[in-house]
């Protein structure tokens, strides 16, 4: 059992120098403090992959439950075989998979053939204009990502929102780095299309 | 936000402007339901019901086995073969006393019948037990597992050793060794206490005899190993008994 001082020395520690690996093994060993701290590390970059993935708030408050809750269910068996984002992103991505599968077959299409379906845009029903209260640019800036095609609207937010590299993503995506590499190009050249006038 | 160096394609701009329109936050509930949930994992796992109940069960089931075991053993004591070292030193240091009390008596001492079949050994047993059982008055038998005194170390007073005749039940066995242990009476104890100090004598007196005899089988059986057991525990229950002619041989 630590005493406060060492408590805080080692609540410190974990702040700034533990990896995320370390946080989630400290965590399936027992510590529900490591995990606190993976959760405020992650909390927003997933929320907002999430957010701009499926365009409606309610949906991606209920994948970024599924997805945690999953992640939870997994800390036993937890091995950092991969990053730990690669690993967290992963879980979101099939996570979304799952939810196309059931929901938006047009947007499951565009995992399927990246060469043919990534010069296609985004089918109408992906449209993310709901809420009232953003502000125009942030809506310009959603309805710019809606536009995209699920795969190419994937790699932007995890590299802009998730903050993965290259490799990362090709690992939570199971996708070779060629292929993500043409699905960012894709998607800053239509995004810059789109936005240009706020560029 | 600094981007990664890697090959990834990036537009520093558009990050930037994306940066700036960053969506809402989750909201504070469903981290308060995630961070429940990742609490709640850390929890061990109830027992089902019976794993519960697994030791009040046994242990209960223990105390039983063990009370049948001791109510079973009560009822059914296991059978000793042999007199104790014990109980064979408690048998009349009396028994000297009982035969010189056998002799003082003038009524002839009934012949002894018993159940085991006659040999030369036995008959001079017999005729031998008559010479040294001459007892008076005639006087219940009283079988060999009679209860010891407790003062059975105590030697017999005179009044003890004028015991009448002891009868021999036909159906005593010679194979079961004369258990002796009753007291002698002591000068202390009240006059209605020597009649039964007497019979016990008798029985002690005849459960030599019969122990002799018993002896005698096992030798002419050839159990000559048993028979050497025996005749060791006769020795030290009865240390000062004459020894037969045939048995002074004996280790």
């Amino acid at each position: 059992m630590l005493s406060s001082a060492d408590r805080e020395d080692y609540t410190v520690r974990m702040d700034q120098g533990w990896s995320d690996e370390r946080l989630m093994l400290a965590y399936r060993d027992g510590d529900a403090e490591a995990f606190e701290r993976l959760y405020q590390r992650y909390r927003s970059k997933l929320f907002r992959h999430l957010a701009h993935q499926c365009g409606d708030a309610r949906l991606a408050e209920e994948l970024f439950q599924d997805i945690w809750l999953k992640v939870i269910a997994a800390r036993s068996t937890y091995e950092p075989l991969a990053g730990f984002a690669t690993w967290l992103f992963r879980i979101a991505h099939h996570r979304l998979l799952d939810h196309y599968r059931r929901h938006a077959r047009d947007a499951l299409a565009s995992y399927v053939d990246d060469d043919v379906l990534d010069a296609l845009p985004a089918p109408p029903d992906t449209d993310p204009a709901h809420t009232a209260e953003r502000s125009a640019i942030a809506l310009r800036i959603s309805n710019a990502l809606a536009a995209l095609p699920a795969a190419q609207r994937e790699t932007f937010l995890m590299a802009e929102a998730g903050g993965m590299t290259l490799e990362e993503i090709a690992r939570a995506t199971a996708t070779g780095r060629e292929t993500i590499k043409s699905r960012m190009r894709y998607a800053l050249g239509k995004l810059r299309l789109s936005l240009e006038d706020l560029l | 936000m600094t981007l990664p160096d890697d090959d990834l394609p990036r537009d520093p701009a558009l990050s930037a402007l994306y940066r700036e329109q960053l969506p809402a936050e989750p909201p504070s509930a469903l981290d308060a339901v995630i961070r429940a949930a990742a609490s709640k994992a850390l929890r061990p796992l109830p027992r089902p019901w019976w794993q519960r109940l697994q030791a009040p069960v046994a242990l209960a089931a223990t105390v039983m086995l063990a009370v049948m075991l001791t109510l079973t053993m009560e009822h059914n004591p296991p059978e000793t073969q042999a007199p104790t070292p014990q109980a064979a030193s408690q048998a009349p240091a009396a028994e000297p006393e009982a035969r010189e009390k056998a002799r003082a008596d003038a009524a002839p001492a009934p012949v002894r019948q018993t159940a085991t079949p006659t040999s030369p050994g036995q008959a001079s047993a017999k005729k031998e037990a008559a010479v040294q059982h001459k007892a008076g008055a005639a006087s219940a038998y009283r079988p060999a597992t009679a209860q010891p005194d407790s003062d059975s170390a105590t030697p017999m007073t005179e009044q003890a050793r004028t015991s009448g005749i002891i009868d021999a039940s036909p159906q005593k066995s010679l194979a079961a060794p004369p258990l002796p242990a009753s007291a002698a009476p002591t000068p202390a104890q009240a006059p209605g206490t020597a009649a039964t100090n007497r019979l016990r004598n008798e029985a002690r007196l005849q459960s030599a005899e019969e122990w002799i005899a018993l002896i005698r089988q096992l030798r002419k059986q050839g159990k000559a190993v048993e028979a050497a057991t025996q005749w060791q525990a006769f020795r030290n229950a009865y240390p000062d008994h004459p020894l037969p002619e045939d048995l002074r041989d004996s280790p």
